[in-house]
């Protein structure tokens, strides 16, 4: 890792380093999503000076689990937080493609850090980095595991989840959650159907959908409970 | 009078984002100094309402990605107590070794890569590597041992998987559990030289009425259970906590 790192200069990264460039800059890779009208601001002026712009994990990409938060009137979730809510301005969260165009994202809660390290190789090779599109399935499959909606009916969110982990939670006798957001094309609705035959209630079939990637459109309609 | 003013418009190497205001009057004394957070808040609180018990411990992993461990362990014995489930003794040792290493990833972060380069005068511990490689060495490889712990236990190092209510859906084999046994005797070494290195560090001279709240356990030193007391004479129960 310190070799790759020898191979660029980081410019900014408030988390490590106290001098800062203002830019411009060829890669920016961003965290998180976007909830205040500062970080409208600020990732626009981003974009402005950055050549390649990553999308780097889910809160970026999606607006992971803190978007759970945009089915709730904002007067509602203020008033069980905050005694003095006048403070508080917070937008319904997004990933940061809603404010400006993404080059590359990279899924995940949090993203692998081979694929952090793909796309920096990548870029000082100067060819394009692999991204997964497929699911998670595909990694199940590859690690020998026996599937857990065919075989245990159990509802795992691994065929519409988009792979990187290796099939983790599957390999550990868990659920795939949806960590990594929906893969290319998922079909979401299907799924939903599969898990309805397993005997899951509605409820929980939405609240599987309304986790780490329910503001997309792949997931929109199963979030909403439709 | 003049009088000066420092704007510090984003605090960096801390965790989480906050700016410093500080007024300074003529004749060089500060007046007043104020740390404004501008965090954006994420109302975990409010959204985990209506969410199904077993996925909590999930979400509020999500409030940190520093201490995740901590988040998930608080949720699932909140749940467990809510529910009276009691848990075996081997998942009590295993979530206290699970939230040791996760004390060692917090600390060594804190120690060598957000305190250590303002105490020697570098910006950034990146642009100690060439004067104090050792350091830096050091300091890397205490925080991948925490890393690989909370690992092996936890599937992940970053929001793990395996911590589930009234146990683990996995636990290590005896064959890693040794492994890390011989790791972490050797990296006693390491751990020593950091005791040494901070012991001669000159730490600024700075103090103020300050409440410090912590765990306390008449047993044993407290890890994930036990009564919060704090310095100004807190003293209650977990579960009276709000």
């Amino acid at each position: 890792m310190l070799h790759i790192l020898d191979a660029f200069d980081i410019s900014y990264w408030m988390m490590v380093k106290s001098h800062n460039l203002k830019g411009p800059y060829d890669i920016s890779l961003i965290e998180g999503s976007v909830s205040t009208p500062r970080e409208i601001q600020e990732i626009k002026e981003i974009r402005a000076k950055t050549k390649m712009l990553v999308a780097l994990g889910d809160c970026a990409v999606t607006g992971c689990i803190p978007s759970i938060k945009n089915w709730f009137p904002q007067r509602e979730l203020e008033k069980e937080v905050y005694p003095d809510t006048s403070v508080i301005f917070s937008t319904k969260i997004y990933g940061i493609d809603e404010y400006v165009p993404v080059d590359i994202y990279l899924k995940g809660c949090p993203p692998h850090r081979n694929m952090i390290l793909e796309l920096l190789k990548g870029y000082l090779l100067g060819v394009r980095p692999y991204i997964r599109p497929h699911c998670v399935c595909v990694e199940c499959k590859l690690r020998e595991n026996s599937c857990l909606i065919t075989i245990k009916n159990r509802p795992c969110m691994g065929p519409v989840t988009n792979a990187g982990c290796g099939a983790l939670c599957p390999t550990v006798n868990r659920d795939c959650e949806g960590c990594y957001g929906p893969m290319s094309s998922p079909n979401a609705s299907s799924l939903a159907e599969t898990f309805r035959k397993i005997g899951l209630p509605d409820d929980d079939i939405m609240r599987k959908f309304r986790k780490y990637a329910g503001t997309t459109p792949d997931f929109h309609k199963e979030a909403e409970g439709e | 009078m003049s009088q000066k003013s420092v704007t510090v418009d984003y605090v960096s190497r801390v965790e989480g984002q906050g700016a410093l205001n500080i007024q300074v009057s003529a004749d060089g004394k500060v007046k007043e100094a104020q740390l404004r957070i501008f965090e954006p808040p994420k109302f975990f609180e409010s959204f985990l309402v209506g969410r199904k018990f077993d996925e909590v411990m999930e979400l509020t992993s999500r409030i940190c990605g520093v201490c995740p461990v901590a988040h998930e362990i608080t949720a699932l014995r909140a749940v467990e107590n809510a529910m009276g489930i009691t848990v075996s003794d081997q998942t009590r040792d295993l979530r206290k070794l699970f939230a040791l290493s996760a004390h060692i990833n917090s600390n060594v972060l804190n120690m060598y890569f957000f305190a250590v380069p303002d105490l020697l005068g570098y910006e950034s511990a990146v642009a100690m590597i060439k004067d104090y490689p050792h350091i830096i060495k050091r300091g890397l490889k205490l925080k991948k041992l925490g890393n690989d712990l909370t690992d092996l236990i936890g599937g992940k190092a970053i929001h793990p998987v395996t911590a589930v209510i009234k146990g683990f859906t996995k636990v290590p084999s005896k064959k890693d559990i040794d492994m890390f046994k011989k790791r972490f005797k050797e990296a006693k070494k390491d751990a020593l030289e950091t005791v040494g290195m901070f012991a001669k560090l000159e730490i600024p001279e700075f103090n103020r009425k300050c409440e410090h709240v912590a765990l306390s356990n008449s047993k044993e030193y407290a890890i994930n259970e036990g009564r919060i007391v704090s310095t100004e004479g807190l003293d209650i129960e977990e579960s009276a906590y709000r």
